[in-house]
């Protein structure tokens, strides 16, 4: 069930009195079997693969840990090898064979061949999220970072939680398990920054994203029909799209949690307002970041190695989170050119200090900030191309008429929704840039009866946007296709 | 249980009262937004009543010349009546299906020969071009978006209640993936929701009706006033049972629910409705240019509306909606795509239901296959499904022009001829039409001989 659906409107109640009301030793069973019906309402056969996944880790993880003990270091070794294996090889067959299919189509059309057609796949809902929070915790028992859980129903919870189950954020074991083994208690300030968080949350999905998509799906599905500052509308508008989507459905998650006593990891920290390649990787999908981080990037020699291992540590990484994000070589593209940013902005920025130092903009702190906001904003959209266009002819298109006279055409959205997407947007940025203030945060949130007012009134407010301007054609979250 | 007594009642309190506070605001839109949808309604009904009072005046003609005044008069009143239904309704998604529901319940073109099928249809097949090569047949294309047999079973009992007149050719654009009803997702409920197209114009007839049967209760014909109001409860017994739908899960509750809520299902509409109220604006018809017919000195001259350019949502270019054709032109370069369809048994029972249908109404059918750009696909399935087609047109005598097999032609072969591997452009639909005519008078003139 998506979180923008009437079913988990009743669904998450039910299981937040359910899971209080029951003492403290039935409440992991009950969590997980809510977990698991949470994610068989999406395909009920595909817990088998979730199934599959658990028993190989779990197993694969005692293994690990029982051969290390014994001292049969080889062992060891061979049995975390087959659990990635097994991870890697699922996630290959259900997300990657379609992309094999293309490619071999591609050549073989060039060559003259029959094309070929292999079995349709549905893709399992979130299986990049789950198989890689499970290889994280395979690595970490491996590497003796983490202590092997020895109770099934507890692995089982860790990775199966339903909050974060489909789209992260892709917790860790040490930070998730710790939280969901303690007592929970249902406390008002839970209940009000939770939901709090999911309001927002749902805000950003089906008022913001759900509204530009409108008119990013105009652009990026008709691209022959837009030039120059159509262009750059269908570029600006699917830029804020994929951030409230993922990070709306990241705020509900988190929010879902909270209400249950569980912190999970924060996943985006405002990454727009990043001044630098660098800085946006480290508030964008922070989860996914850190693990790539954390389990590709460090283990290559992360930037303890010579310049040119260290690009070609950047360059793999982000090619590999690439991947990761979608069965296509655009995305593979996407990802290598977040990597070229990163490379080139560690050469570059003693040419910017020097800039910044002849222009005197140095001793002006936030216009410095101001332009590198800028700059880098414009450069994140431009990857985001890559990340949306359809095929790589719609992508040189898009670049070779981005500079063009302007071609545009939005009548066929009514006057209604391109409203909407303004007051979304200006929403949007007034809460964004309000949150930058830690003094008026705080303030938001303390007991003064003037904030309490100000604070339900605000809540209010969401709430009458999100039932009157939200778009209601259960478009699913973009990275449930991941 | 602790907590839960603690924290919850506090919570809930502040819940119900953010609740207050956000619907508070909606229920006072809700109101205006039925108010403005109503007064709406109303402008088009005011017009369809000129149109029903000249129908009358002529059904009370005495002589040849009064007749011929008074069906010139009928021509002119529907145009404008038409012409007020295209200016409230042309900006609302996908006008081309207000324009044919506008057909099916208002008879304009009185079409023997009407085209059903999906999307394919509906951008594929311009009855101008049919017309201009078959000049003794009046067309309609009545092809939808995401239609699929089961579709056409109950868009058929719309057809009925809305007394069409029984067609005597039923071009039936047939798709190789036509009985799969992942891909053709069309419901009857998507025509039939209130604000939708049927449910306007029932409403637009139900007022027509109660309005003639009160005016018939206010002659002197033999129409007791019980008659009558039996007659006003059929009508809206008829409306609320148009409103009844089976709820089979929770989305279709929320979409219940919702349908009867205007302030949501009119969302779109917000703009306009502020407008209204602003300005005290009247839903006087904005026409465009109106270009005059031939003068006739004695006789009223039915007025010829132009439209400027408008596009729908997703592309459909609504301004040129022809008998219900309209162009979609989308850029394509050509790619290629798999394609794959799956036969779903309930979609192959109604595809015989509605054969069934044909044969007990006497009417010809002809299943045609719109050309595809064949170099832009692989249609898995395509042969097995095709091979399906013709032993259901054997099996009732009917032919099957198939444009992207045995009549597959150059147009195939050129991909500016599509919006899409499978729609057709402006540019397509021209040529492709012209080749229909063509074949299709080559038959029926074989079938004379």
């Amino acid at each position: 069930m998506l979180f923008n659906s009437i079913e988990f409107l009743i669904f998450f109640p039910i299981v937040i009195i359910g899971y209080f009301l029951l003492p403290q030793k039935f409440r992991k069973y009950f969590l997980l079997a809510a977990s698991c019906y949470f994610y068989m309402s999406f395909i009920p056969k595909y817990i088998l693969i979730l199934l599959v996944t658990t028993v190989v880790d779990f197993t694969g993880a005692v293994a690990i840990d029982y051969f290390n003990n014994k001292g049969k270091k080889k062992a060891a070794i061979a049995s975390f090898v087959t659990a990635v294996l097994i991870n890697v090889g699922m996630l290959v067959f259900f997300k990657y064979l379609g992309m094999l299919e293309d490619t071999i189509n591609f050549f073989g059309k060039k060559l003259d061949m029959r094309t070929v057609v292999f079995p349709e796949v549905v893709l399992p809902i979130g299986i990049s999220f789950h198989t890689f929070q499970s290889m994280g915790y395979l690595i970490d028992v491996y590497t003796g970072k983490e202590k092997v859980c020895k109770n099934f129903i507890d692995f089982a919870l860790f990775l199966m939680f339903f909050p974060q189950l489909v789209a992260g954020p892709i917790e860790r074991y040490g930070n998730l398990m710790g939280q969901l083994k303690a007592e929970h208690h249902l406390t008002y300030d839970n209940i009000s920054a939770g939901g709090r968080m999911m309001l927002w949350g749902m805000f950003k999905k089906v008022v913001v994203a759900d509204n530009l998509a409108m008119f990013a799906d105009a652009v990026f599905d008709n691209v022959g029909n837009y030039s120059g500052w159509g262009l750059v509308v269908g570029i600006l508008c699917f830029t804020i799209q994929i951030y409230c989507d993922f990070s709306g459905y990241s705020d509900i998650a988190i929010g879902a949690a909270r209400v249950m006593d569980i912190r999970l990891m924060k996943n985006f920290d405002t990454p727009y307002f990043s001044a630098s390649t660098p800085e946006f990787w480290r508030r964008w999908h922070i989860s996914l970041s850190t693990w790539f981080k954390d389990y590709i990037y460090i283990p290559l020699g992360g930037n303890r190695v010579s310049t040119p291992r260290w690009c070609f540590n950047q360059l793999v990484t982000f090619a590999v989170s690439g991947i990761w994000h979608g069965a296509s070589f655009t995305f593979v593209i996407w990802g290598l050119l977040n990597g070229i940013y990163i490379v080139v902005s560690r050469f570059v920025k003693p040419i910017k200090d020097k800039f910044y130092e002849i222009t005197r903009i140095g001793k002006l702190p936030h216009l410095r900030r101001f332009i590198g906001i800028a700059i880098t904003f414009v450069m994140i959209a431009l990857t985001w191309v890559f990340f949306r266009a359809n095929t790589f002819s719609d992508v040189f298109y898009v670049f070779t008429h981005l500079f063009t006279s302007t071609t545009m055409d939005f009548s066929h959205i009514t006057l209604f929704r391109h409203c909407v997407a303004v007051i979304a947007v200006a929403v949007l940025l007034a809460v964004d840039l309000m949150t930058q203030s830690e003094k008026l945060k705080e303030w938001y949130v303390s007991a003064k009866m003037s904030s309490q007012v100000v604070r339900l009134l605000s809540y209010a407010f969401i709430l009458f946007l999100i039932v009157v301007l939200g778009a209601y054609d259960n478009k699913s979250f973009i990275y449930f296709q991941f | 249980m602790t907590d839960i007594k603690k924290s919850l009642p506090k919570a809930l309190l502040k819940g119900l009262i953010v609740i207050l506070l956000a619907v508070l605001p909606m229920f006072i839109m809700n109101i205006a937004m039925e108010n403005f949808l109503d007064a709406e309604l109303e402008a088009v009904q005011i017009a369809a009543e000129k149109t029903l009072a000249a129908k009358k005046a002529l059904e009370e003609a005495q002589d040849q010349y009064e007749r011929e005044r008074l069906e010139a008069e009928l021509a002119v009143k529907k145009a404008e009546q038409y012409e007020e239904f295209y200016q409230k309704y042309k900006r609302r998604d996908s006008y081309h299906y207000y324009g044919q529901f506008y057909e099916m319940y208002e008879n304009m073109y009185n079409a023997d020969t009407i085209i059903i099928g999906t999307s394919h249809a509906a951008h594929g097949l311009n009855p101008l071009y049919l017309e201009e090569e078959i000049t003794d047949r009046s067309f309609y294309n009545f092809g939808l978006n995401g239609s699929n047999p089961s579709y056409y079973v109950d868009w058929f009992k719309l057809f009925e209640k809305a007394e069409y007149p029984r067609p005597k050719t039923v071009i039936f654009c047939v798709d190789w993936f036509m009985f799969d009803s992942g891909w053709l997702w069309r419901r009857i409920d998507f025509d039939t929701n209130p604000d939708c197209p049927a449910n306007i114009m029932e409403k637009i007839k139900a007022r027509e009706y109660l309005d003639s049967v009160s005016a018939t209760v206010d002659t002197d014909e033999d129409t007791s006033d019980e008659t009558a109001q039996d007659q006003i409860e059929v009508v809206q017994t008829e409306q609320a049972e148009n409103e009844d739908k089976k709820i089979k899960n929770l989305d279709d509750l929320t979409t219940e629910i919702f349908s009867h809520v205007a302030i949501i299902y009119s969302r779109d509409r917000i703009p306009e409705m502020i407008k209204y109220y602003l300005t005290g604006a009247s839903f006087t018809t904005e026409t465009e240019e109106v270009v005059q017919t031939e003068k006739n000195e004695e006789l009223p001259e039915v007025p010829v509306y132009e439209h400027e350019y408008l596009a729908d949502s997703i592309g459909n270019i609504t301004s040129e909606f022809y008998k219900g054709f309209i162009p979609w032109e989308a850029y394509y370069d050509g790619s290629f795509s798999v394609a794959q369809a799956t036969n779903y048994d309930d979609q192959i029972a109604s595809m015989y239901k509605l054969m069934e249908m044909f044969e007990d109404w006497g009417c010809e059918v002809i299943f045609v296959q719109i050309p595809e750009y064949i170099k832009g696909r692989r249609a898995v399935h395509e042969k097995e499904n095709d091979e399906l087609l013709s032993k259901i047109a054997e099996k009732y005598g009917v032919p099957f022009f198939n444009y992207n097999t045995d009549l597959a032609s150059e147009i195939n072969d050129d991909y500016t001829n599509y919006s899409d591997w499978g729609h057709m452009s402006r540019k397509g639909s021209i040529a492709f039409s012209q080749r229909l005519a063509q074949d299709l008078k080559a038959y029926w003139d074989g079938q004379a001989e």
